[in-house]
Protein backbone atom coordinates (compact mmCIF):
# COMPACT_ATOMS: atom_id res chain seq x y z
CA UNK A 1 0.00 0.00 0.00
CA UNK A 2 1.04 3.45 -0.70
CA UNK A 3 1.21 5.54 2.22
CA UNK A 4 1.09 9.32 1.65
CA UNK A 5 0.86 12.47 4.05
CA UNK A 6 -1.05 15.80 2.47
CA UNK A 7 -2.22 18.79 4.56
CA UNK A 8 -5.80 20.33 4.92
CA UNK A 9 -6.29 21.44 1.11
CA UNK A 10 -3.66 19.90 -0.91
CA UNK A 11 -4.71 16.87 -3.36
CA UNK A 12 -2.96 13.52 -4.98
CA UNK A 13 -4.04 12.70 -8.08
CA UNK A 14 -4.60 8.75 -9.54
CA UNK A 15 -3.62 8.26 -12.76
CA UNK A 16 -4.54 11.06 -15.44
CA UNK A 17 -7.92 12.19 -14.35
CA UNK A 18 -8.52 11.18 -10.60
CA UNK A 19 -7.82 13.80 -7.99
CA UNK A 20 -8.68 13.65 -4.62
CA UNK A 21 -8.37 16.91 -2.13
CA UNK A 22 -8.62 16.86 1.81
CA UNK A 23 -10.90 19.44 2.05
CA UNK A 24 -11.54 18.92 6.45
CA UNK A 25 -9.89 17.37 8.69
CA UNK A 26 -12.00 17.01 12.10
CA UNK A 27 -12.45 15.02 15.10
CA UNK A 28 -10.98 11.53 13.41
CA UNK A 29 -13.42 12.74 10.34
CA UNK A 30 -11.88 13.18 7.04
CA UNK A 31 -14.35 14.87 4.36
CA UNK A 32 -12.55 14.33 0.83
CA UNK A 33 -13.30 16.02 -2.61
CA UNK A 34 -13.42 13.99 -5.96
CA UNK A 35 -13.10 14.55 -9.24
CA UNK A 36 -13.23 11.70 -11.26
CA UNK A 37 -14.48 10.46 -15.04
CA UNK A 38 -18.30 10.20 -14.96
CA UNK A 39 -17.51 6.52 -15.77
CA UNK A 40 -15.40 5.95 -12.67
CA UNK A 41 -17.55 4.97 -10.01
CA UNK A 42 -17.02 5.81 -6.56
CA UNK A 43 -18.54 4.46 -3.20
CA UNK A 44 -18.08 4.03 0.36
CA UNK A 45 -16.00 0.78 0.85
CA UNK A 46 -18.75 -0.41 3.30
CA UNK A 47 -22.09 0.30 0.74
CA UNK A 48 -21.19 -3.07 -0.79
CA UNK A 49 -21.19 -5.28 2.04
CA UNK A 50 -24.60 -3.54 3.48
CA UNK A 51 -26.43 -4.34 0.67
CA UNK A 52 -24.94 -8.06 0.44
CA UNK A 53 -25.93 -8.25 3.84
CA UNK A 54 -29.83 -6.87 3.28
CA UNK A 55 -29.86 -9.18 0.27
CA UNK A 56 -29.07 -12.32 2.21
CA UNK A 57 -31.86 -11.05 4.92
CA UNK A 58 -34.16 -10.20 2.17
CA UNK A 59 -34.17 -13.85 1.05
CA UNK A 60 -35.05 -15.06 4.27
CA UNK A 61 -38.26 -13.50 4.01
CA UNK A 62 -41.02 -15.85 3.71
CA UNK A 63 -43.96 -16.09 1.33
CA UNK A 64 -45.86 -15.68 4.54
CA UNK A 65 -44.55 -12.29 5.38
CA UNK A 66 -44.94 -10.75 2.18
CA UNK A 67 -48.68 -12.10 2.29
CA UNK A 68 -49.24 -10.69 5.48
CA UNK A 69 -47.97 -7.23 4.44
CA UNK A 70 -49.37 -6.90 1.32
CA UNK A 71 -53.43 -7.56 2.59
CA UNK A 72 -52.41 -5.68 5.66
CA UNK A 73 -51.59 -2.80 2.76
CA UNK A 74 -54.98 -3.60 0.50
CA UNK A 75 -57.01 -3.66 3.54
CA UNK A 76 -56.05 -0.02 5.37
CA UNK A 77 -55.32 1.40 2.36
CA UNK A 78 -52.04 2.35 3.29
CA UNK A 79 -49.91 4.80 1.77
CA UNK A 80 -45.97 3.93 1.50
CA UNK A 81 -44.24 7.46 2.52
CA UNK A 82 -43.11 9.04 -0.03
CA UNK B 1 -51.80 -39.96 -18.79
CA UNK B 2 -50.77 -38.17 -21.85
CA UNK B 3 -48.83 -39.14 -24.29
CA UNK B 4 -45.63 -37.66 -25.62
CA UNK B 5 -46.99 -36.58 -28.89
CA UNK B 6 -49.90 -34.98 -26.84
CA UNK B 7 -48.31 -32.62 -25.09
CA UNK B 8 -48.25 -29.19 -26.16
CA UNK B 9 -45.74 -27.99 -27.98
CA UNK B 10 -44.76 -25.62 -25.62
CA UNK B 11 -43.46 -28.19 -23.00
CA UNK B 12 -40.08 -27.38 -24.36
CA UNK B 13 -39.97 -24.04 -23.43
CA UNK B 14 -40.92 -24.69 -19.64
CA UNK B 15 -39.10 -25.17 -16.36
CA UNK B 16 -40.11 -26.91 -13.30
CA UNK B 17 -38.84 -24.97 -10.62
CA UNK B 18 -38.84 -26.73 -6.87
CA UNK B 19 -39.18 -24.08 -4.48
CA UNK B 20 -39.10 -23.76 -0.51
CA UNK B 21 -41.35 -20.89 -0.46
CA UNK B 22 -43.88 -21.61 -2.97
CA UNK B 23 -43.95 -25.35 -3.95
CA UNK B 24 -43.59 -26.53 -7.22
CA UNK B 25 -43.54 -23.24 -10.00
CA UNK B 26 -43.54 -23.80 -14.03
CA UNK B 27 -41.59 -21.10 -15.49
CA UNK B 28 -41.58 -20.25 -19.19
CA UNK B 29 -37.75 -20.60 -20.17
CA UNK B 30 -38.16 -17.38 -22.02
CA UNK B 31 -38.64 -15.02 -19.24
CA UNK B 32 -35.24 -16.27 -17.65
CA UNK B 33 -33.63 -13.25 -16.73
CA UNK B 34 -29.47 -13.55 -16.51
CA UNK B 35 -27.93 -11.43 -14.20
CA UNK B 36 -24.06 -11.61 -15.67
CA UNK B 37 -22.92 -10.34 -11.90
CA UNK B 38 -25.20 -12.11 -9.99
CA UNK B 39 -27.13 -10.72 -7.24
CA UNK B 40 -24.57 -8.90 -5.02
CA UNK B 41 -23.86 -11.14 -1.87
CA UNK B 42 -25.06 -14.53 -4.46
CA UNK B 43 -22.65 -13.09 -7.18
CA UNK B 44 -22.58 -17.00 -8.51
CA UNK B 45 -26.56 -17.05 -9.62
CA UNK B 46 -27.34 -15.70 -12.88
CA UNK B 47 -30.37 -16.91 -13.85
CA UNK B 48 -33.28 -15.36 -12.35
CA UNK B 49 -37.11 -15.31 -13.33
CA UNK B 50 -40.01 -12.59 -11.64
CA UNK B 51 -42.55 -14.18 -10.41
CA UNK B 52 -46.41 -12.58 -9.90
CA UNK B 53 -47.87 -14.50 -7.23
CA UNK B 54 -51.85 -12.83 -6.57
CA UNK B 55 -51.94 -12.95 -3.07
CA UNK B 56 -48.40 -11.25 -2.50
CA UNK B 57 -49.48 -8.06 -5.04
CA UNK B 58 -47.86 -5.71 -5.34
CA UNK B 59 -45.18 -7.56 -4.31
CA UNK B 60 -43.12 -9.74 -6.66
CA UNK B 61 -40.49 -12.09 -6.13
CA UNK B 62 -36.79 -12.51 -7.98
CA UNK B 63 -36.85 -16.08 -7.98
CA UNK B 64 -33.29 -17.92 -8.69
CA UNK B 65 -33.34 -20.51 -11.41
CA UNK B 66 -30.13 -22.25 -10.33
CA UNK B 67 -31.12 -22.98 -6.66
CA UNK B 68 -34.64 -22.22 -6.56
CA UNK B 69 -34.55 -22.06 -2.84
CA UNK B 70 -33.10 -18.13 -3.31
CA UNK B 71 -35.97 -16.19 -3.44
CA UNK B 72 -36.47 -11.98 -2.98
CA UNK B 73 -39.55 -9.98 -2.28
CA UNK B 74 -39.11 -6.92 -4.73
CA UNK B 75 -41.48 -4.03 -5.46
CA UNK B 76 -41.40 -1.67 -8.31
CA UNK B 77 -40.39 1.43 -7.11
CA UNK B 78 -41.68 3.92 -9.48
CA UNK B 79 -45.22 4.24 -9.20
CA UNK B 80 -44.67 4.49 -5.36
CA UNK B 81 -42.02 7.31 -5.24
CA UNK B 82 -42.99 9.60 -8.24
CA UNK B 83 -39.03 11.36 -7.53
CA UNK B 84 -37.22 8.29 -7.62
CA UNK B 85 -35.96 7.51 -11.10
CA UNK B 86 -32.52 5.17 -10.95
CA UNK B 87 -32.70 4.94 -14.80
CA UNK B 88 -31.64 8.50 -14.95
CA UNK B 89 -29.08 8.27 -12.15
CA UNK B 90 -27.06 5.89 -13.82
CA UNK B 91 -24.38 6.93 -16.35
CA UNK B 92 -24.20 3.72 -17.77
CA UNK B 93 -26.33 1.29 -18.79
CA UNK B 94 -24.81 -0.65 -21.12
CA UNK B 95 -24.50 -3.51 -18.46
CA UNK B 96 -27.85 -4.12 -19.74
CA UNK B 97 -27.23 -4.13 -23.50
CA UNK B 98 -29.81 -1.07 -23.92
CA UNK B 99 -31.46 0.32 -26.95
CA UNK B 100 -34.00 1.85 -25.87
CA UNK B 101 -34.95 2.89 -21.80
CA UNK B 102 -38.64 1.96 -22.07
CA UNK B 103 -37.79 -1.34 -22.40
CA UNK B 104 -35.86 -1.30 -18.47
CA UNK B 105 -38.04 -2.41 -15.38
CA UNK B 106 -36.57 -1.33 -11.92
CA UNK B 107 -37.58 -3.61 -8.78
CA UNK B 108 -36.39 -2.82 -5.17
CA UNK B 109 -35.44 -5.54 -2.72
CA UNK B 110 -38.09 -5.52 0.44
CA UNK B 111 -36.02 -5.61 3.83
CA UNK B 112 -38.02 -6.34 6.81
CA UNK B 113 -36.70 -5.30 10.15
CA UNK B 114 -37.52 -7.08 13.73
CA UNK B 115 -40.82 -5.94 13.21
CA UNK B 116 -42.96 -6.51 10.35
CA UNK B 117 -44.53 -3.07 10.29
CA UNK B 118 -41.01 -2.05 9.64
CA UNK B 119 -41.10 -2.54 6.26
CA UNK B 120 -38.15 -1.06 3.65
CA UNK B 121 -37.47 -1.50 0.79
CA UNK B 122 -33.31 -0.74 -0.71
CA UNK B 123 -33.50 2.40 -2.88
CA UNK B 124 -29.99 2.36 -2.74
CA UNK B 125 -29.49 -0.90 -4.76
CA UNK B 126 -32.02 -1.10 -7.26
CA UNK B 127 -32.22 -4.04 -9.66
CA UNK B 128 -32.70 -2.71 -12.81
CA UNK B 129 -34.10 -5.56 -15.98
CA UNK B 130 -34.12 -4.78 -19.45
CA UNK B 131 -37.35 -6.84 -20.41
CA UNK B 132 -36.75 -6.65 -24.23
CA UNK B 133 -33.08 -8.87 -23.98
CA UNK B 134 -33.71 -10.27 -20.57
CA UNK B 135 -30.69 -8.66 -18.84
CA UNK B 136 -30.65 -7.71 -15.40
CA UNK B 137 -28.24 -6.43 -12.81
CA UNK B 138 -28.02 -4.90 -9.53
CA UNK B 139 -26.78 -1.17 -9.83
CA UNK B 140 -25.41 0.99 -6.38
CA UNK B 141 -26.52 4.49 -6.79
CA UNK B 142 -23.86 7.01 -5.57
CA UNK B 143 -26.53 9.59 -4.58
CA UNK B 144 -26.26 9.73 -0.41
CA UNK B 145 -29.77 10.34 -0.38
CA UNK B 146 -30.69 6.95 -1.12
CA UNK B 147 -31.67 4.56 1.58
CA UNK B 148 -31.12 0.91 2.02
CA UNK B 149 -34.22 0.98 4.30
CA UNK B 150 -36.72 3.37 2.90
CA UNK B 151 -40.40 3.07 4.57
CA UNK B 152 -42.45 1.61 2.55
CA UNK B 153 -45.48 1.50 5.42
CA UNK B 154 -46.10 4.77 7.38
CA UNK B 155 -46.56 3.37 10.57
Amino acid sequence: MLILTRKLGESITIGNDIKVTILECQNKQVKLGIIAPKDVKVHREEIFEKIQEENKKASKISKLEIVEIAQKWRKDGEKPDS
Amino acid sequence: MVGVEDRPVKENNMLNLSTEKFGNLRIEKENIITFEDGIFGFEELKQFVIVNIEECRPFEWLISVENPLIAFPVINPVPLFTDYNPIESIDDLTPLGITNKKYVETFCIVTMNDQPTNVTINLKGPILVNMKNKTGKQFVLTEDYYSLHHPLIRN
